[in-house]
Order: C-alpha cells, then structure tokens, then sequence
C-alpha cells in the first residue's frame, strides 16, 4: 500500500482490506474538504466496490487520486480486479440495491456529487459541471471493459472510477 | 552602486543587468508577500528570497538545484503542467496563472503566478523569472462571504423550524434540484437527530411546478426521514400539483399527507403520542 | 476486531446491542450469531440494534441486519433500528439500500417503550 496526501494504491486481497479501503477514502475525501454527507458516500461506495473485488476477483487493487479542473477538486477511485473474473458483472453489481438495470451499482450509486464515469475525460466532464452528476443522464451500458477484446460474457479486468466533485477548495 | 556579487546570471550577456541587479535584489529581499524566484532553462531552481521561504515553506538550501514541479500538486504534475508553463512563458514571453499551489508541508494554497522568460542580448533565453504571491487569504475571505451568503440564502428557502416539542416543519417554496434536495435532507436529517423530533412536516404550498425530478427527490427525502425514526406528514398538496402527479406516473400512496398544514399539524400532535415508526426505506 | 467490539445487553425483556464504529466483514457476521444466541438464552421480546456510532453502512451491513431481524421475527421478537445517522440515512436513501420492512427509532428510551409495551405519559407539550 502506497499513500500519499490524497492519491495512493490498496492492495486488496483479504477482507480486512475492505476497512482499509473504507479508511483510505474516508482520509482522502476528508483531507480534500468534503463534507460529511459527501464523505459518506465515497466511502460507502468505495466499501461495495471493494467488497466486489475481493468477494468475486479474489485480488485486485484500489487505487486514489485528486483531481482538479477549474475551481473544483475531485477525488477519483479506480478499482481494479486481478483475479481470474467476474462470470456476472451485472449481477454482482446488483446485489443489495433496488435499483436494477444498467451496471446495477453504478445507476445506485448515481446521486447528486458521485458521477460514475467509463474513462478520464468523462472524469474531466463531470467535475466541470455545476450540479453534480445528474441522475437521468447517468446510463451507463452493461459492458464492462474486457481484457481481451474477443471475450465475450466473461470480463476479465473491470475498472470502474468512481469521482466525486464538488464546488470551491479544500 | 554596489556590484552585485550575487547575480544568478553572472557572466551571462545580460543586458545592463550589472547596474539593476543590484537595486532589484534589495527589493526581491524585503518583499513580503511575493516569491521571488529564479529558474533556470530546465525549471530548476536558482534562488530563492525571504517570501518564498515564507510562503513555500523550504529554506533556500534545502531547494536550490530541485525543479519547480515541487511546487505543484500531483494532478498537475501528471498533467505535465510545469512543461506547458515553461513552454508558454518561452512563447509569450510571459505566462500567468491561478491555481493550486503546495507547500513543504503539503499544504494547498491558492497562488497566483507570473513567470517571464529571460533573454540574452542574443535573444536566447537564459532562465526564467516566477513571482508568485499567495491569495489564500484573499480566497478566504471571499468563500467565507460566499458560504454567509449562502447560508442565509439558505435559510430563506430552505427553512427548518421547530413548531412545536418534537414536531419540525419545512415550508419548502421553489422546486427541488439536486442541490437543493442535498440542502434539505441534510438540514432536515440533521434537526430531526439533534431534537429526536418523531415527526417532520413538509409543506408544499409554496411549491408551484411539480415535475418528476421534484416529486422523486420529495420521496427521497421522505424515505431518509422515515430511516431515522421519524414520521413525515406531506401538506399543502394543491390540486393542480395532485393532478400533475398522477399524470406524471408519480406514486406518493406510501407517504402520509393531508390537505392542509392544520391538518398535518393536528395529525403530528397526535403522533408525538406514539415514538416508534414503522419504516419502509428503499423506494 | 472480533466478537467482542459488539456489546449485548439485556434490558428488561429486551436485548440492547450496540455496534462499533466501523466494523469489519466478520464482526456484521457476527452480529447475527450473538444476537441468535442471545435471543434464544434470555428468550427476548424483542433486539434493538444501536447503530448511532455506525458511520457507513453498506449493501452487506444492510443485508446482514434485515436476514437478523427477519430471524428475530421468526423467533417472536421485534427488532428496531436506533441512531441513524443523517449522512447514513441519505445514502442509504440515495443508494437504494434495501432495508425491507425494518423498524427504526430516534432514541434507545423510544424504542424500549415500544417493545416492552409501556404506556407512553401523555405529552403535555402543548406551549
């Protein structure tokens, strides 16, 4: 595990490292300025996903970083499997959530300040906007990125980022 | 006038440099609130005055010969931001820039930047020159009037009042966006927990619009209330507003409303009898 | 952390359980066993989980705490949630955790009341 004052890496390969996951975030979000309820959810958040790595990856890693576009300052969390996969993306996402449909977790996770984007620039694009991440316009598609590019239902790596943006300094 | 001994070009062709330098390197010295700084072609830096110490945090010795990516938080530096600052002061002859600074001790801090490329009579650029003053507080001051204004802006449309010994009452006007909804759950969370009140009234009245946005963040808000252990009682539903939501697909039949703020109030009364809540969260 | 950080009290006929701040995978887990145990000793009315220390509750926290309460229930008991905390209860809210037909309560005193079915003094709050 590396770490610095608010970007890092977490290995995540036994379950005890779902807390530090929830430690790790809630320090970074907090160091930024987040307030509580903002801090809340990154965790939360971030305690699902790291649960997912672990419980259906086996291994992976959690890894950390601030952003900055404009005035506002976001945290990005990347998480990354590095196990043998997920048979079901989709249905892992869904677990414990009412909300079904699109990447399960993702739509769930959607809410006023958390944008779940595919790529950086959809990272970029979300900390520009004035209101946060506008629920409706969060439809992400039910594919996860593949490792190799021929495989089919079986998705290899996930990479999933989680930002959380919001307005003015820490 | 003094030769100056110190002149961090020495020996370069820098024009006239000999008779200003020394007048300058008085000023860079007693200026408080400016960094003075010398980098070379390459962004390392060259000297270092009492400001920059000040505002930085590193004393001369433990920053001369290190680039000045040391100053930049991690984002830029991926960004390969001191590049492109060098780039353009060379360009431009000078670039100027606000942004997110940190110090020794990692600290952010608000800066604005000057950096001017320095030429030889030859027109070679030698080294840059960076000023950079520190507008935190500046910065400060000007959120802090923000979030004031904020607050009482607020207040004014998202007010939280307690009635009466465990009953609090919302009288909303306006829609509820995204942000407004965040403003208040969490004020409305927030005094319900603080005076264990076991019932919260919503009033609509002064809502004019209703749209699904609204009405979802409404049932949101009711269901965060409900999580607690505190009843809400919706009122001040006019006509229209009913009319729109049933068009609308909406369905409220899970919360409790009645027709007037009267109403709701007799009805809270009588719960304050009753301190359990049944709660059905997750709508 | 283990067992231990999760604190069982009987109260009257009324099993009070606090939880830690931030308990791991294996302490939730816990949860369920020591509440199961415990019911089944006291022969309790009722659990009233304590979770005003709790600062994230997660799918798996959630999942955990409705089978507990849906086993409570089975055994004749009724189970209230306490102490919520705002910023929990909004992502809770936000996130769509699913927390079934759960109980919760503002304070411990309240959901005693209601469990051991005490006549509640009449409010005389009018001001």
């Amino acid at each position: 595990m590396t770490s610095g004052i608010s970007s890092g890496e977490l290995q995540i390969s036994a379950e005890n490292d779902i807390v530090m996951a929830r430690r790790m975030v809630r320090d970074a979000a907090t160091q930024l300025g987040f307030g509580v309820t903002d801090v809340t959810r990154l965790v939360t958040a971030a305690s699902e996903l790291a649960r997912n790595v672990y419980k259906y990856a086996g291994q992976g890693v959690m890894k950390w970083s601030s952003m900055q576009a404009d005035t506002r300052v976001g945290l990005q969390l990347q998480f990354v499997d590095q196990g043998p996969g997920i048979p079901d993306v989709a249905q892992a996402m869904e677990e414990g959530f009412t909300t079904g449909g699109g990447l399960g977790l993702g739509q769930a996770i959607v809410q006023p300040g958390v944008a779940v984007a595919r790529n950086r620039r959809d990272v970029e694009h979300h900390l520009r906007r004035h209101d946060g991440a506008d629920r409706q316009s969060e439809q992400l598609s039910r594919q996860a990125e593949p490792r190799k590019p021929a495989a089919a239902v079986r998705c290899a790596l996930l990479a999933r980022r989680l930002v959380l943006a919001r307005h003015g300094c820490p | 006038m003094a030769e100056p001994t110190n002149h961090p070009f020495k020996g370069q062709h820098a024009p006239e440099a000999e008779v200003q330098a020394s007048m300058f390197q008085q000023l860079v010295e007693t200026l408080r609130d400016y960094a003075i700084i010398f980098l070379d072609t390459e962004g390392r830096v060259l000297t270092w005055n009492k400001a920059a110490e000040r505002i930085k945090g590193w004393t001369a010795d433990e920053i001369i010969g290190q680039h000045f990516s040391r100053f930049y938080p991690p984002e830029d530096i991926a960004n390969h931001k001191t590049e492109m600052e060098l780039q353009r002061a060379a360009r431009d002859g000078v670039f100027e820039d606000e942004g997110w600074r940190v110090r020794k001790d990692g600290k952010r801090y608000w800066a604005n930047v000057v950096i001017t490329a320095l030429r030889d009579n030859d027109g070679k650029i030698y080294g840059f020159g960076k000023v950079t003053r520190d507008l935190s507080e500046r910065r400060m001051a000007e959120e802090q009037i923000k979030r004031q204004a904020q607050e009482i802006f607020e207040m004014a449309v998202v007010p939280v009042v307690q009635v009466w010994e465990g009953i609090v009452l919302v009288p909303l006007i306006g829609t509820l966006d995204s942000q407004r909804t965040q403003q208040l759950m969490e004020r409305l969370l927030q005094r319900v927990t603080e005076t264990t009140s076991p019932v919260a009234i919503l009033d609509i009245t002064g809502v004019p619009t209703i749209d699904s946005q609204t009405a979802q963040h409404l049932i949101e808000t009711v269901s965060a209330v409900r999580l607690l252990g505190a009843e809400v009682i919706l009122t001040g539903v006019r006509p229209s507003i009913a009319q729109t939501l049933v068009h609308l697909g909406i369905d409220l039949s899970s919360v409790v409303t009645r027709s007037s703020l009267a109403a709701g109030l007799r009805m809270a009364l009588s719960i304050v009898k009753m301190k359990v809540v049944s709660a059905e969260p997750g709508l | 952390m283990n067992n231990t950080a999760i604190s069982v009290i009987k109260v009257k006929d009324t099993l009070l359980v606090t939880m830690p701040p931030d308990p791991d995978d294996s302490t939730i887990a816990a949860l369920q066993e020591r509440v199961l145990d415990s019911m089944d000793r006291h022969l309790a009315k009722g659990l009233i989980l304590d979770i005003s220390e709790v600062e994230t509750l997660d799918s798996f926290f959630a999942r955990t705490v409705t089978e507990t309460a849906q086993m409570v229930m089975l055994m004749g008991g009724r189970t209230i949630i306490v102490g919520m905390r705002p910023a929990v209860a909004m992502t809770a809210t936000q996130m769509g955790l699913k927390l079934g037909k759960i109980e919760t309560a503002l304070t411990v005193d309240r959901a005693l009341d209601a469990i051991e079915g005490r006549p509640k003094p009449s409010e005389a709050s009018h001001r």
